[in-house]
Formats: C-alpha cells, structure tokens, sequence
C-alpha cells in the first residue's frame, strides 16, 4: 500500500458550533492506482485531500504514507515530502501570476533538494508531457484556462512524485479542455502514477479504476 | 556536500531574484516604503560628513599650535578692571614674565615671546597692510613655521637688536623682486633686511573662539629686542612692555598638563591675580574637543537610531501588507514544498532587498547632499568611507530586524487557510 488512512476524524470550529467534517475516515491506496473521490461540496472531499497532502492535519486517526507516520512527521517534513513525493493540482490552477510556464513548473525544484542541472531536464520533459513547449515562456496571463491547468499538471509531475492529488482538476473548464486534462490524468495512470482526485461530477469519475463516495464524513 | 552548498546557494538566489521581482511589480509602493530608510541613512550620512569635517578642522588647528605648547595670551581689560590692574602694579605679559616662566620649571624647554608691533612698512604699494610682529629667536621653532629661503630670526639678532627681518610667503610674492632675500623694507625710519622667506601656507584664516588659527602670509617678523641684563625685579620700562602672547615649549606630553598647573599658579601670583592674561593649553583644548565630538557622536547615534527606526516602521508596515496580500502565494508554495523557513526567509529577503536598495539611494543622495552643503554653506566637509558604511550597514540590519515579524508571520501563515484566500 502506497498509503493508509484509518479512523480519521476532524471538525472545525466555527463560532460556537463544532462543525465535525471528517467522521471517522478509511483508505488505503495501493501504489499506482486512480481513485476519484464524489460528494457534494463542503462533504470533506478537500479537507481529506489537503490531510493527505500533509497540509493540514486531523484531531484523530492514522494515516500512513509511503511508511511514514505522518501524523507524527514535524511541518518541515512534510513539506519534504511535498516537495519530493507529492504534486497537487487545484480547481483554480494556482499559478504564480509573474513566473512564466518554465518558472511555475521549476517551483516545486525550489525546496526540493535535487541537483539543478537534472531538474531542468525534469522540468522541459513535463511541459513537453502537457504539450505547452510552445508556450514555455508565457506568463499564466496569456494562457488559456485548460493551458494553466496543464501548466499545474506539469507542477506536479516535474518532481516525478509517488502521489498526485486532485481537487477538482476540471471544475473550472469547458468540456473540451476538461477532456484534454482527463486524457493527461490517464496517461499518468498508465503510466504507473498513483493519483487521487477529487469531483463532484459523474462522467469526470468514470474515468478512475475506483469511485469513493463522501457522505457525511464517510468514505463508502 | 559541495552539492548542497550549491543547492543552498540556488535557493538564497532565488529568494532574491523573487524578491527582486516582486518588488518590481510594486515600483512606486516599494519606492515610497523605503523612503524612511532612504532619508535616514542619508541624514546619518550628512551629519558624519559635517561632524568629521568640523572635527578635523579643529584638531588641525589645535594640533598646529603644537601639543606640547602652552600660550598664555595677553588680555586687554576694561577700564574698570584696568585701574585695578593699575592699583595692584600689574601690567600685563612683560619681558618679565618669559624670564620667570624660563626658570619655572625644568620640564620647560624654552619660552619665546611675540610683541604685536603697531606698525606699517612705508612705500611698499602693495594694497595690503602687513602685520608686523616683533618675536624672539626661537618662535619660529616654537610655532613650526617653514622656512622657503633664508632663515628665521635667531637668538643673536634678538639680543643685538639687528635690524632684519622675515616675511610672510604672500607678502614676498606681492613684493615680488623686492621681496627676497637680501633686499630691505622701510619701517618707519629704520630699513630691515629681509634675511628669511617663509613658506606659503594654505590653511585658511578662522577665527573660532580660543582657537584662532594663525597663517603668516602676510606677517612681517622683526627681532624682539631682549636686554641683556634682565633681571629679577625688572626695571618699569620692561614690565611695561607688553607683549601679545608667550608660547613656552614643555619636554613631553605628560609634562604638559602640571606645568600649565604651574604656570596658572605663577601668573596669578606675579600678576596679583589681576586676570589680564589667558593661558590656552592645546593639549587641553584637544581634550575639550575629543569631549564635544563624543557628545556629537552620541546625539548622532540616538538621531540615526530613530530615523533608522522610524523608517524601519516603514519597512514593516509595508512587508505586513505584502504578507496579507499574498497569502495565495504563500499557500501555493507551501503547497509545493516550501518549509516555513523557506517563506520566512523569502520574506526576510525582500524586506533586506528593499532597505539595501534604500541604503544606496540614501547613500548616493547623501553624497549629493554633501557637495551641496559643501558648496552652499562652505562647512568643512569630511567623506569618510565610515560615513558610508555605517549608514549602509544600519540600513541592512534595520531591514532584517524589522522585516523579521512579517517573515515568520508569513511563515505561520496556515496553508489551507492561506490557499482559499481569493
């Protein structure tokens, strides 16, 4: 198993109402495996995605990556991990505005201990993999919505990471970029990725080997 | 391990050129954040010009006087003052008073002594009135005065009253021919031959309190005329023959400060304590001055420590707003594997950039503003590279120190937080 998740819980304060989003989670993924996550909005689904990402951290439970404990893991070294074995690929792109395509695909090369003259390959090959090598050199300004999410995609994959997680890749793109972006998502599965993603739409899901339901801060 | 030097390396260049860039897209806010920094460091740097400038003049001029002298100047009094003076049989600084300093004390080398001679040389239709000073043969020595051709009056036109004398190097030059070696001057009726030229000084004339600078351009030096037997009581004619100023040379520095001691108590006992002299002691006033300028020093240090702070404030109210507005930022590169310190120090970097930038512009303005000052006012002006480092450096560290609390603010900014930020 790539990653083991048990008995996770979490909630939030808000005012004076505790809000409990995750109740009681299980998962586990093996390496290499597609997996889409559906529930309505504000059922977790980003919540669990930002805990597996090692951004946020539960009130309770297990969780396991890659054979780290990485509820016991300090902040710095999960933003290791981040920066070596996981890529993240938002709804709403987050690129950085002044960077241009080579720069928001290097960032992640930034805090990432690998030697500078293999991360340039590692960055030309995944704007390659998106097919932006024309545009290398564009700001986030002058691309298209479904150039930035292929841009992001890059992001996450230059690192060439053991995990991509996926909040709703295609949530802010038209049919045909978001088939272009699910065509990517598949090619990573082929090619041996494992990737977690996030939606709230059915025919986006249907590309996955799995479909998890959230519901009421559950996973069925 | 040289590999991780060189990653580390990459990375504080990167957080630079980020930095760099962000400050670019803010140009004009960036500009106006740093102008705090931008005036202080160029304040700081003014008032060390001037301050070193000011101080070196003075200690110039004190130390032209000679360390190891002490002056005691003839006063003049008021009337009041002067029948008292009168009364107590005190007359002012005599033949009488360099024969008692000369046997004061054996830490005293020589004394010499100098007659402002209320005189003009007669035809030499020149424009200027040349002063004419009347001194001993080793006043020359005693002030330092450098000799272009010729020599000084010595001891032995002193004591026979030959008729020669030494002119100042702007004189000679106005004189032109008849102002070398050999020639004479009329004075009154008697004709002096000029046996010595000095030395053009450059040092300009000022006439600060107590420290008066002399230069002898245009000065005329006769013999003062010393009797042969002078003795203890004097006769009247010598008491009265008044003098300007006494300079007595002491052996070594150390001696200096308890014989002035001495020299006070002896004055006021051969004059009756009538106060119709001043004794001016260099190395004291070198001292004094030393004192002043640590006083300047420490008004400069509170003065560039508030406008450094207040422009630190500056810095810090404009790198807190940077930390609001780009939380996204800060989400999406601790997304990616930024560490806290990473953000922190990326932030640090830009706050470091800004008063480094700052601290050049306030250099290079500073330096303007100098010349201006220079130029308009006409104070003495010192640039010393400390006036320039010190500034600089103060700068820098106002940028780390107040740019600190944004950075780890950024730093322990909660990503998920910090990525729904729109």
């Amino acid at each position: 198993m790539l990653l083991e998740v048990k008995n996770l819980y979490k909630s939030y304060q808000l005012g004076q109402n505790k809000i409990s989003i995750l109740q009681g989670v299980d998962l586990s993924v093996a390496e290499g495996e597609f997996i889409s996550i559906m529930g309505t909005s504000g059922s977790g689904k980003s919540t669990l995605l930002h805990i597996l990402g090692g951004l946020d951290t539960p009130d309770k439970g297990v969780y396991t990556f890659s054979t780290k404990n990485m509820l016991s893991l300090s902040d710095t070294e999960r933003s290791w991990i981040r920066a070596h074995w996981i890529g993240f690929v938002f709804q709403t792109f987050d690129l950085l505005p002044e960077l241009d395509v080579v720069g928001n695909v290097s960032l992640p090369f930034l805090y990432n201990r690998a030697d500078s003259e293999q991360s340039v390959e590692q960055v030309e090959r995944a704007i390659e993999k998106v097919g932006l090598t024309h545009r290398r050199l564009h700001r986030p300004l002058e691309l298209s919505g479904g150039e930035m999410q292929r841009v992001a995609i890059a992001r996450a994959l230059a690192v060439q990471p053991k995990l991509i997680l996926a909040d709703e890749p295609t949530g802010n793109l038209d049919s045909k970029n978001s088939q272009i972006i699910l065509n990517l998502f598949q090619e990573l599965h082929l090619a041996g990725t494992t990737i977690i993603m996030v939606t709230h739409d059915e025919k986006v899901a249907a590309i996955s080997e799995r479909t998890l339901h959230m519901n009421d801060g559950w996973l069925q | 391990m040289t590999g991780g030097y060189n990653k580390m390396i990459h990375q504080a260049l990167s957080f630079f050129v980020t930095a760099y860039r962000s400050l670019l897209i803010h140009k004009f806010r960036s500009f106006l954040s740093v102008l705090g920094i931008v005036c202080g460091v160029m304040a700081v740097m003014v008032m060390i010009s001037t301050g070193e400038g000011a101080k070196r003049e003075v200690l110039g001029r004190i130390e032209r006087m000679g360390l190891k002298n002490i002056y005691i100047h003839d006063k003049l009094l008021s009337v009041e003052l002067q029948e008292q003076a009168e009364k107590k049989k005190s007359y002012g600084l005599s033949l009488f008073d360099v024969e008692s300093l000369r046997s004061l004390s054996p830490a005293i080398v020589q004394v010499g002594a100098v007659q402002n001679a209320a005189l003009t040389p007669v035809g030499t239709g020149i424009g200027i009135t040349p002063t004419i000073l009347k001194c001993t043969g080793n006043y020359g020595e005693l002030l330092g005065l450098k000799i272009k051709s010729g020599r000084f009056i010595n001891e032995q036109d002193s004591y026979n009253n030959h008729q020669v004398c030494v002119v100042g190097g702007t004189l000679a030059k106005r004189l032109g021919r008849e102002g070398r070696v050999g020639k004479t001057i009329r004075i009154n009726d008697l004709l002096y031959t000029i046996v010595g030229v000095l030395k053009k000084d450059d040092k300009e004339l000022s006439k600060t309190a107590k420290v008066k600078s002399q230069n002898f351009n245009d000065t005329i030096f006769l013999p003062l005329n010393i009797p042969h037997n002078l003795t203890k009581f004097g006769s009247s004619i010598e008491r009265y023959s008044m003098l300007s100023s006494v300079v007595v040379e002491i052996d070594v520095r150390e001696n200096v400060k308890p014989v002035a001691r001495l020299i006070h108590r002896a004055m006021e006992l051969s004059h009756r304590k009538v106060l119709d002299y001043d004794v001016i002691v260099p190395l004291e006033l070198l001292a004094q001055a030393l004192a002043a300028q640590k006083t300047f020093n420490l008004v400069l240090a509170v003065i560039a420590a508030v406008s450094l702070l207040v422009g630190g404030i500056g810095i810090m109210n404009i790198m807190l707003a940077t930390v609001t507005e780009r939380k996204r930022e800060i989400g999406i590169r601790r997304a990616v594997g930024a560490t806290r310190k990473d953000i922190a120090c990326q932030f640090l970097a830009e706050s470091f950039l800004l008063t480094m930038c700052g601290g050049g512009i306030g250099i290079v303005s500073g330096f303007a503003c100098v010349l201006v000052i220079e130029y308009l006012a006409g104070w003495p002006i010192e640039i010393t590279a400390a006036s320039m480092i010190i500034p600089f450096v103060l700068a820098c560290v106002a940028g780390v120190f107040f740019g600190y609390y944004p950075a780890v603010k950024a730093a322990k900014m909660d990503p998920i937080k910090a990525l729904r930020t729109v």
